[in-house]
């Protein structure tokens, strides 16, 4: 079981900056429906624009990425805000789908360092900027997505503002969304390193490898029966102790109920109780 | 404490949840219409925001106060149980919150008010010849947020005025200063959850050190506040007669046997599907591996192993206080 951050950017040149940092190779194959690069503990997948694609992009990446068990989940993105100054990145608290005004709430367990704000998914792209909120096009269908495939806690989205009321998307080229994304990747990287502690912490309750393995070569176990040996075996690791498949307790057992029931009796005889 | 407290917009300009706010200037208040858009929401991961809970600032509606689950109380003729604040700032392993929600995030209704009215109505279905009695600290510590929420200071008032209602006030802190500060309530009672030394620096972790518990028993009934004492769980280890012989007799040289109200004795139980959680949750922790046993719907300890304990401890316990002050719940008084 090992911890990964999946991170989800809508355009190439939000990808850019975060593949030469993190020194990402490219997974996807030509043709293949999106682009996705990677390394050991991180995946970039470019969803394209718009909430569908970004809750497409996720699920895809959940299934088809050389993934991790644990992984945690960051939408990276510029955004429309009515009042923040051009480049202020924030991470969002609140993302609203403005079509079904359904929300969504990240849940916040670590220090990121970074400020929180709104964030309201439009379909399309808001020039108004009516209310105090960021306005991007991915967030919700990222998150709820997200979700499915994760804890809430390790799904986050860090918008850069790239326009506002003073200054129109319309002039915003691909360059300067390259610049806004670059200009922030120090607390990128430092978020992504806290998200993959965050997964990490996760991976640790686990105990690496199914115990049972040894076992199953020599006895006959129906899953209930592997799955209870599992437990058993797990409880005698926390114990500091080791049942080995050769030892006698195990050996002169005359089928696998005998063993199991040796297994639980030794479990009873070792416990500590603290 | 807080870096984020999401407010109903129903309760924002509610008196209480100012009074909240203004004590977490640095904290992201972000609104919400209903607490449940954030809390107990499916793919949360309670041991991940127990590290750092944020607060939700909420109005109950309805079952404001409910019938206690059996086995529950301490002697009264009827049993109800109030709950202003969901969870716990406090992180024990044993805790059934663990199991229940999906959610460490701290949830306090602010509308005091309609649990007050609520209290009022239940109370007088009842006659003024019987007790009733109302618990607080079923779903969170009756005291540890008091200085924030100010939950014991209303309830009390409420209660005040009631002569056949009487309060609990379920706790492991030490946070007694509102009741110091007023004039004793006769019908309140709080009630101090005890665990040895080394089974609560091992399991009840932010909880405060027994002797400052003790000492805040002490000055209670130096003021005549009413003490209960809460053996419950009992946590069974080997050596558990000299653990529990020990935190009696700590307790009892400070404390005055005489004065204290009521004393229960519990045996750790959790229903099975919180156990299960529980188990997922900390599957590396050597408390909740242990090899429990399944009794009346309930993940406990063996029948003989709680005989055993409940039994000593209520040998010694007569020893300082009258039988008829200890209650037992009642998982002891059914067969396998």
């Amino acid at each position: 079981m090992t911890a990964s951050v999946n991170i989800v950017v809508a355009m190439k040149s939000e990808a850019l900056p975060l593949i030469d940092r993190f020194g990402l190779e490219r997974v996807s194959r030509k043709g293949d429906r999106f682009l996705i690069y990677g390394n050991d503990h991180l995946s970039l997948i470019v969803s394209g624009i718009g909430a569908n694609n970004s809750e497409e992009a996720v699920r895809y990446l959940s299934t088809n990425s050389t993934s991790a068990d644990v992984n945690a989940w960051l939408n990276i993105g510029v955004a429309g805000h009515a009042s923040y100054d051009l480049g202020t990145g924030y991470l969002a608290n609140c993302i609203v789908d403005s079509v079904t005004q359904r929300t969504f709430f990240p849940v916040f367990t670590v220090d990121f360092g970074l400020p929180t704000g709104k964030v309201t998914t439009v379909n399309v792209v808001e020039t108004e900027y009516q209310e105090h909120t960021g306005y991007d096009m991915e967030a919700f269908g990222f998150a709820t997505s997200a979700s499915k495939f994760s804890t809430l806690e390790m799904i986050h989205c860090l918008k850069i503002v790239s326009d506002n009321r003073e200054n129109s998307v319309q002039r915003l080229t691909k360059k300067d969304i390259e610049n806004f994304i670059v200009n922030h990747i120090e607390s990128i990287d430092l978020l992504c390193s806290k998200l993959r502690n965050l997964a990490s912490s996760v991976v640790q309750r686990f105990e690496p490898g199914d115990p049972t393995v040894e076992f199953a070569n020599h006895w006959r176990m129906t899953v209930t029966q592997r799955r209870i040996l599992g437990k058993y075996l797990h409880k005698t690791r926390i114990l500091n102790k080791e049942i080995k498949v050769n030892s006698d307790m195990i050996r002169d057992c005359q089928n696998t109920s005998a063993m199991l029931e040796s297994v639980r009796s030794y479990l009873d005889q070792h416990w500590k109780y603290l | 404490m807080y870096s984020t407290i999401y407010v109903e917009k129903e309760v924002s300009e509610h008196s209480l949840t100012q009074r909240i706010l203004r004590q977490f200037p640095s904290a992201d208040m972000v609104e919400c219409d209903r607490y449940g858009e954030i809390f107990n929401r499916k793919a949360q991961d309670f041991r991940l925001q127990k590290q750092r809970p944020s607060l939700v600032l909420a109005r109950k509606y309805g079952n404001h106060v409910l019938s206690v689950p059996d086995g529950y109380g301490v002697g009264g003729d009827h049993n109800y149980y109030f709950s202003v604040m969901l969870n716990c700032i406090y992180d024990c392993r044993y805790c059934f919150l663990q199991g229940m929600y999906r959610s460490a995030l701290h949830v306090v209704f602010v509308n005091y008010n309609e649990f007050a009215e609520s209290i009022r109505n239940s109370a007088f279905e009842h006659g003024s010849h019987e007790q009733v009695w109302y618990f607080s600290g079923y779903d969170c510590d009756s005291l540890a947020m008091e200085p924030i929420i100010g939950m014991a200071e209303y309830f009390i008032e409420t209660v005040k005025t009631l002569d056949h209602v009487w309060l609990e006030l379920r706790t492991k802190s030490t946070q007694i200063r509102s009741l110091l500060n007023q004039d004793v309530v006769p019908n309140v009672v709080t009630a101090f959850s005890v665990t040895p030394d080394r089974i609560s620096a091992s399991l009840e972790h932010k909880v405060p050190l027994l002797d400052k518990r003790i000492a805040a028993m002490v000055r209670l009934q130096e003021r005549d506040w009413k003490i209960g004492l809460r053996f419950d769980p009992l946590i069974f280890v080997r050596d558990y007669r000299v653990q529990y012989h020990e935190l009696m007799e700590k307790i009892f040289s400070s404390v005055d046997a005489d004065l204290v109200h009521s004393v229960t004795i519990g045996a750790f139980r959790l229903p099975k599907e919180f156990y299960r959680t529980l188990e997922n949750l900390y599957p590396d922790d050597q408390f909740v591996s242990q090899p429990f046993v399944l009794r009346n719907g309930c993940v406990t300890y063996p029948k003989s192993v709680e005989t055993d304990m409940k039994g000593w401890c209520y040998e010694r316990l007569v020893e300082f206080i009258d039988s008829d002050r200890i209650h037992f719940d009642e998982l002891a008084l059914e067969s396998d």
